[in-house]
């Protein structure tokens, strides 16, 4: 549809009769100059409106007219920033006929102008989010799509107070918090107490989880769930459970420390509090994993002539490897993150996660923030580290193809 | 040669009952039946994955019930090929003479031959999960004939192949046989299948063999219209033929349903 000259020429005197009754108010919101530069913006998106008008139906043209009076609502009549306003709506009217860059816009309206305090960890999240939106927009149906990207936002809602923690704190501080020993020394006992207790769980957790995969017997419902307790367990009950038998006053702890092994207040503490918390993430895992390696797959390789041991090392675990290094990353994330059951057990030595509320205690949240945020980013480091090397596992099994819709 | 006496099995739903058959050296033989009659179970119990509850296995005389499975030298061809994923072709082919610690020189020359023998040359280089289900299963057999097993079980083999594929392999199948002399049994429940290849042929019906022979013997002599309906021949034949005293589960007031039934619902 085409406008006629008679309707392009009838909207421009209707614009500019509006703009001259706002000259000509008693108390005219806009100066002179200003008024006459929204004039001209005004006939710009006049003009981008007709233009699409001439390509697409009249429903395009409502949703453009109401993309530009929520723009005018919002920056002008709420904001009162009129420059702002004119930018946008040039950028506005420019963008529409792209999609894509339209929904970015919306973003950037969004974080930088609603959020301005928040613009760059809500607008980067946004921005991916919706970019992958746009790049599975024609494989998905539009419910999925729905599913996909409202759980999304709602779950980067949920992250928000993390993702706003990294941005908080400057280098500089990070860098002088880091150089500080006993932060050092708080991250490194976090980390190498954590890697110790995850390849404990993995000596034992590993053969537990195959032969759950591979035995049936009565009760082995019982045994799966008993695996699953110390997730239950609230993590101060863990902590009082392991002081009642290994603390100080206790038999057993007693007749350690007599022996010259102290287990409270020493790194084999740590350990234990971890191997406690973290060893249900790994076992569930693998045993998934060895489960998802096809039986007769063991069952030629034992008509080989291979022994079950054999059998063991060189098909079911380097076939289930990938899903043991899920575990793995997840056992070792929950151990490097328990602080409940080590402040009552082992407050010493001191991990990263008892720092950061001790120093919250004596100094407040300015103080332990940079450690937070520094626990934060090596964690997460390491963590996606775990993540890409699964792809890398070079025993990995394929996953099994999708489906292909017609 | 190979003995199974009387062999006796319980595995969830299928039930293996007085299973008896004796297979002389370098002999095809031909198992028969429908779905769910005990083949497959018969077939993993002979490679000891099942514990027998009665009967006995016997190799050249060597009595290898109670052995594990990889102490049998019994090779065994499953359906879908069931190729080990992550190593390569000539990783498949090459896993029982390492797994036996068969010496290098010797291992490197059986495989060289069987990839000559089965035409796995093209294949070698190609990661096993891109081979197609001819390939594949031909990789599969290579694999099983690699450790020299004293019986080569394919439980359905072909079942899994298309119709070129399938013809293709079964032609193979028999060639090997002739060249390498053997001593298989092989699973199906294609007639065709079984007249192609077999020069013995047994019928199983309800965890029972029913009838045992050559081809010849069966076709003109079955023992009972389930045997004659099954080798497809002609229906006067299948009318003409007693009722016997074996499984005949489609064939009402025919021999012995009564008894299996109730088993079977257990």
């Amino acid at each position: 549809m085409k406008l006629a000259a008679k309707q392009i020429g009838i909207a421009i005197v209707a614009l500019a009769a509006i703009h001259v009754g706002l000259g000509l108010l008693p108390d005219p919101p806009f100066s002179l100059p200003m008024n006459a530069v929204l004039f001209f913006t005004n006939l710009f998106v006049f003009h981008a409106a007709a233009v699409t008008l001439a390509r697409r139906s009249a429903r395009t043209v409502g949703l453009f007219l109401i993309g530009y009076f929520v723009l005018f609502l919002l920056v002008l009549v709420l904001l009162g920033k009129t420059p702002l306003f004119i930018l946008l709506v040039v950028a506005y009217a420019s963008l529409f006929a792209s999609p894509v860059l339209l929904g970015f816009f919306a973003i950037f309206v969004l974080s930088f102008v609603l959020l301005q305090p928040y613009a760059f960890e809500t607008f980067i999240p946004l921005a991916l989010i919706y970019s992958t939106l746009w790049r599975v927009r024609r494989v998905t149906s539009r419910f999925i799509r729905l599913c996909l990207g409202g759980g999304l936002v709602a779950f980067g809602v949920v992250l928000f107070p993390l993702i706003h923690l990294a941005t908080e704190d400057s280098v500089q501080t990070l860098w002088r918090t880091f150089v500080r020993p006993e932060v050092r020394d708080a991250l490194w006992m976090s980390l190498a107490s954590s890697t110790l207790a995850t390849l404990l769980v993995g000596l034992w957790g590993i053969p537990l989880a195959y032969a759950l995969a591979r035995v049936n017997f009565p009760g082995k419902r019982w045994v799966e769930s008993l695996v699953d307790v110390p997730i239950l367990v609230p993590q101060s009950v863990a902590g009082v459970a392991l002081i009642v038998l290994l603390g100080p006053g206790s038999i057993l702890g007693g007749l350690l420390e007599s022996l010259h092994l102290p287990i409270s207040g020493s790194l084999a503490g740590v350990v234990i509090a971890q191997v406690f918390v973290a060893s249900p993430f790994l076992i569930k895992t693998t045993m998934t994993a060895f489960e998802s390696v096809p039986l007769r797959l063991e069952l030629a390789s034992r008509s080989l002539g291979a022994s079950p041991a054999a059998t063991f090392w060189r098909i079911s675990l380097p076939l289930a490897s990938r899903g043991i290094l899920v575990g793995a990353t997840l056992a070792w994330a929950r151990a490097i993150s328990e602080f409940g059951c080590i402040v009552l057990f082992a407050s010493s030595p001191v991990t990263a996660p008892v720092l950061v509320h001790t120093e919250f205690l004596r100094a407040g949240v300015s103080e332990s923030r940079p450690i937070a945020v520094l626990l934060l980013v090596i964690c997460l480091w390491v963590f996606v580290m775990l993540q890409f090397g699964q792809t890398l596992m070079p025993f990995a099994l394929r996953r099994p193809r999708r489906e292909r819709r017609p | 040669m190979i003995e199974i006496q009387h062999l006796g099995c319980r595995f969830g739903d299928f039930v293996l009952d007085d299973v008896s058959l004796r297979i002389g050296k370098g002999e095809y033989w031909v198992l028969l039946g429908p779905s769910g009659c005990g083949k497959s179970v018969l077939l993993q119990t002979i490679a000891g994955f099942f514990p027998p509850t009665a009967g006995r296995i016997l190799v050249d005389g060597r009595d290898v019930t109670g052995q594990a499975p990889d102490r049998r030298n019994i090779g065994l061809v499953f359906q879908q090929a069931a190729l080990f994923p992550h190593l390569s072709v000539r990783g498949n082919i090459e896993y029982g003479p390492r797994a036996r610690r068969v010496p290098e020189a010797e291992s490197r020359r059986t495989v060289d031959e069987l990839v000559d023998r089965l035409g796995l040359a093209a294949v070698l280089p190609r990661p096993v999960a891109t081979l197609s289900g001819g390939e594949a299963q031909r990789v599969a057999i290579a694999r099983a004939l690699a450790v020299r097993p004293v019986l080569l079980l394919l439980d359905e083999p072909l079942s899994a192949l298309d119709h070129n594929a399938r013809l293709e392999l079964q032609t193979e199948l028999g060639r090997l046989h002739k060249e390498l002399d053997l001593t298989t049994l092989h699973v199906t429940h294609s007639r065709d299948e079984a007249a192609a290849l077999g020069d013995f042929l047994a019928v199983m019906l309800g965890g029972r063999v029913v009838q045992a022979g050559t081809l010849a013997e069966l076709r003109e002599k079955p023992r009972c219209p389930f045997v004659a309906r099954f080798l497809g021949l002609d229906p006067s034949v299948a009318a003409s033929r007693p009722p016997c005293a074996a499984a005949c589960l489609d064939e009402p007031g025919c021999c012995v349903c009564e008894s299996v039934e109730p088993e079977r619902q257990k």
